[in-house]
């Protein structure tokens, strides 16, 4: 029986936790030496994968833990992990957030694209449009 | 239902097939939580479990998790990689995932006596995954011979064996204390010789 205080799988935390230890396992490595590598305690970064901490906060140290998993900025891999630590600390995915302040018209046109009220589909035609062009 | 002592034969193959695992050596070291990995056991951290209850490690029930001490993880001492490898080894010989035999079921009826026999073997065969027994026996006499040579007349048994004991714990990345107790189950000390090397470190 699953006990009470045990976290849900489908909870955001959890599935970060999941995705970082799957990364670590492919890469052969110790959660010490991943730990060692991104400039955390062993222990956080295994309470971490359990789900049963929170993804870093701090953006630097985000990037470091991905570094230390071999993502590389750009892949897929790190859109994933961006994605899936912002939604467990309710933020912007750390990649977009360097985007929306690199470039001042970027939040004007994602604020555009959100009093559209535009569907996923529509979305996903602007998307291959872009990269299209 | 008494508790049958593992064959010190069947203990020792064992720790080799555990050791020829993939990617769980450095050297002649044994990565223990690679190991851990490679057998699909997960660590999970607890804050407070040595003050608590006096042991930094603990084999929980059918979940493949080893519970270890937060405080113990992060220093990472010797003793933390053997009482590890101690709970790995009850994993392996003590728990049987297709008759759902957990470390807990296993032990709830024996006698003391049963159960300082599991634990015993639990710990033989950390201490021989650690260091296999071809190895450390010919580091032992190597380290013997060489310092009987260095010192001649003037080196006494204890000091002669306490120099091959700390060059096994070098080399094997273990305790002293491990390396006196794997050196006297593989017969290369006495009863008494270990009883005089923990009176040592004692001081």
């Amino acid at each position: 029986m699953k006990p009470a205080n045990a976290p849900s799988p489908e909870n955001p935390v959890v599935l970060f936790g999941r995705f970082v230890r799957d990364c670590r396992l492919a890469l052969k490595a110790t959660a010490r030496s991943v730990a060692n590598a991104a400039g955390m305690q062993p222990s956080n970064l295994c309470a971490l994968e359990h789900g049963m901490q929170q993804p870093p906060q701090n953006h630097e140290r985000l990037r470091r833990l991905a570094a230390a998993l071999h993502l590389e900025i750009g892949t897929q891999e790190f859109a994933n992990f961006a994605d899936l630590a912002a939604k467990a600390n309710n933020s912007t995915p750390i990649d977009l957030a360097q985007i929306l302040t690199e470039n001042d018209a970027m939040p004007v046109l994602l604020r555009t694209i959100g009093n559209k009220k535009l569907t996923k589909a529509d979305l996903r035609r602007i998307s291959e449009f872009v990269r299209a062009t | 239902m008494p508790y049958k002592p593992k064959e010190r034969q069947f203990l020792e193959g064992k720790a080799a097939e555990l050791r020829g695992k993939p990617g769980v050596l450095e050297g002649s070291v044994l990565r223990v939580e690679a190991l851990a990995d490679v057998l699909g056991l997960e660590l999970l951290p607890k804050a407070g479990l040595k003050d608590e209850f006096g042991i930094e490690a603990y084999l929980a029930g059918r979940k493949n998790t080893i519970v270890v001490d937060r405080d113990a993880m992060d220093f990472g001492s010797p003793r933390y990689f053997f009482t590890l490898a101690e709970e790995i080894a009850h994993h392996v010989i003590h728990v049987d995932d297709r008759s759902k035999v957990t470390l807990q079921t296993c032990v709830l009826d024996l006698s003391q006596h049963d159960y300082e026999l599991l634990e015993w073997d639990a710990k033989y065969l950390a201490g021989a995954m650690l260091m296999p027994v071809e190895e450390f026996e010919a580091i032992f006499r190597k380290s013997v011979q060489k310092e009987k040579e260095a010192l001649g007349n003037a080196g006494d048994r204890e000091t002669i064996t306490r120099y091959a004991i700390r060059k096994c714990y070098q080399a094997f990345g273990v305790s002293f204390h491990a390396a006196v107790i794997r050196a006297q189950a593989l017969g290369l000390i006495d009863s008494r010789m270990k009883a005089n090397l923990e009176k040592y470190l004692r001081h």
